[in-house]
């Protein structure tokens, strides 16, 4: 071994390592569990969870864009008691934080997800989607102004001492605000950016491509807008952040953590290569170990001095 | 079944006629495992564009520890991939998905293929036990997309019968067409399918209406292929609610009765 230390904390929670895969980008684990051994990431963040199960967006649900990827996959998950029924016992078996991704039409929708799963073994924290741009009840109105958004986070701080972390929209004017508001009412966390909104339009038919006519851009194509978000809210809020964004390698993933993020999350890079996460737990190791850094968390927020 | 990420090598790459190409691919761990009807996901290159690897159905295995693969020049994808040398390396993720139903011995089987559609078609027939007995059904535009499938040995060695659109090989018309009137005289114990989606729905139309099994291989964008992103489905009739089906795990075969051809 080389020495580093990669742990990070997060909230109440400690990572072995800052590497961390973003909801609906790597299913329940299990499906990535044939190429890696996923107890080496720094944890994982599971497909979002609503009461009831969902069936999404009608097709096409994807477009590829230039270095990027649009989406609209519109929630489509088990529901909760499938997801205790079917996901958890594997997920129970791991030695990596889980994290459950969080979504709901109301408050209650997310009151009932954190309050069944809070007292699960197995469940490490909640990322709350507050933030998902391509439902109408996804949530989203939870994410473009403080007040629900305390209001929500102050509820869910009552049901749990888990972590829970904050998963921010860009598509809203300051999301500081809205972190500032969130931090107020509990929250341990924040994981940004969800997607931004975008869409794509046919030549031959002049309408949008997408089922649902909009959705969200991720890839490489938004890392320095990602990059950016996460730069500002870390100047600001002294909670731990989860950078995310366009991370498709070692380098990237460094960006973000010099500009402020504890942590780093994997997305769409999962879906073009499926060891995408673990080649950036290695290259993390051995970008510090090349460089004289005891101690990963040393780096966070450098681009700040 | 093992999922594999593989750097693979190729080992030959020919053009069998323009823009389309066959690829014989070194990968051991994925060539003793696919099975008929199960695809790859292709990347012929680094960096972010093309962003997505590019799925494409296993044609065969002609030789120990490598897999044939007919890929179609279409897009910046494929371009790159149908750019590739011998020795040249791709990553292979594979086998995906869930294959077609192998025929059983005394079964007559049609096949219904439309362009490169006719790839997976052609791994069934690679593996097709003897005593089965089959008919090619396989249409294309015009007669340069004729090349490939009339010069394979395996498709070869089949009764095969061709339509194109502009009559320029085999007979004028859509593979439909020829189908239809195949039905006519003899009904098979299945009919397997892969082509474009306009195609597949008329299959599918015809099998109902002469009341034959029939599996068709769906196409879709596609995300990940692992069943992880949800990025890839079809609308289905279920009898319990369910409206989508994933291609890349619950496909990309499907019974032809399953999908609901109306949402399209």
């Amino acid at each position: 071994m080389s020495g580093v230390d990669l742990t990070v904390k997060i909230g109440r929670l400690t990572l072995k390592n800052p590497v961390l895969v973003s909801s609906g980008t790597f299913g329940y684990g299990r499906e990535f569990a044939d190429f890696f051994d996923i107890n080496r990431l720094g944890g994982i963040i599971t497909k979002a969870i609503t009461p009831q199960p969902r069936p999404g967006n009608p097709p096409p649900r994807t477009v590829e864009t230039p270095a990027g990827l649009l989406n609209a996959i519109g929630l489509e998950n088990c529901g909760l008691e499938a997801f205790v029924r079917e996901k958890m016992p594997y997920l129970k078996t791991l030695d990596t934080a889980v994290i459950v991704n969080v979504a709901g039409a109301s408050e209650q929708d997310y009151v009932d997800v954190v309050r069944r799963l809070a007292e699960e073994d197995g469940v490490d924290g909640f990322e709350i989607n507050i933030s998902c741009p391509n439902v109408k009840e996804g949530g989203i109105e939870f994410g473009t102004r403080p007040e629900p958004a305390a209001a929500l986070v102050g509820k869910l701080r009552r049901e749990t001492d888990k972590t829970l972390i904050v998963k921010l929209s860009p598509n809203v004017t300051d999301p500081c605000e809205i972190a500032e508001a969130a931090e107020g009412a509990g929250a341990d966390a924040f994981s940004l950016v969800n997607t931004f909104r975008g869409m794509a339009i046919n030549q031959e038919t002049g309408r949008p491509v997408l089922g649902n006519r909009i959705g969200g851009l991720s890839g490489p194509a938004i890392k320095p807008l990602a990059l950016y978000q996460v730069y500002r809210l870390s100047l600001k809020s002294t909670k731990s952040i989860i950078g995310m964004g366009g991370i498709f390698n070692t380098a990237d993933a460094m960006e973000f953590i010099y500009a402020g993020a504890d942590a780093i999350s994997v997305g769409t890079a999962n879906l073009v290569r499926p060891t995408a996460s673990l080649e950036i737990v290695e290259g993390l190791e051995a970008y510090c170990a090349a460089r004289g850094v005891g101690r990963i968390g040393d780096c966070v927020g450098r681009a700040h001095e | 079944m093992m999922k594999y990420f593989l750097k693979a090598k190729v080992r030959e790459n020919t053009v069998l006629s323009e823009g389309w190409h066959a690829l014989r691919i070194e990968c051991p761990e994925i060539a003793a495992s696919a099975s008929p009807g199960q695809f790859v996901q292709l990347r012929a290159w680094e960096g972010a564009s093309p962003l997505l690897a590019r799925p494409i159905g296993v044609a065969g295995v002609p030789a120990a520890g490598e897999i044939l693969l007919w890929v179609q020049r279409v897009g910046d994808g494929t371009r790159l991939i149908t750019g590739l040398k011998a020795g040249d390396a791709i990553s292979v993720t594979g086998p995906l998905g869930r294959g077609f139903t192998m025929p059983a011995a005394g079964e007559t089987v049609y096949f219904a293929a439309g362009c490169v559609g006719a790839a997976p078609l052609r791994f069934v027939a690679e593996r097709q036990q003897a005593g089965v007995k089959s008919i090619f059904f396989y249409g294309a535009g015009t007669q340069c997309d004729t090349v490939a499938p009339l010069a394979d040995p395996v498709i070869s060695g089949m009764e095969v019968v061709v339509t194109t659109d502009d009559g320029t090989c085999g007979e004028k018309g859509f593979v439909t067409d020829a189908l239809r009137s195949a039905l006519k005289n003899k009904k098979p114990d299945r009919i397997l399918a892969c082509g474009p989606m306009g195609m597949l729905r008329a299959v599918a139309a015809l099998a109902a209406e002469a009341g034959v099994k029939c599996e068709v291989s769906m196409e879709s964008h596609m995300g990940c292929g692992l069943g992880a992103c949800n990025g890839c489905v079809v609308s289905v009739k279920d009898g319990t609610g369910k409206k989508y089906a994933h291609v890349c795990t619950d496909g990309p075969v499907f019974d032809s009765d399953y999908i609901d051809w109306e949402a399209f």
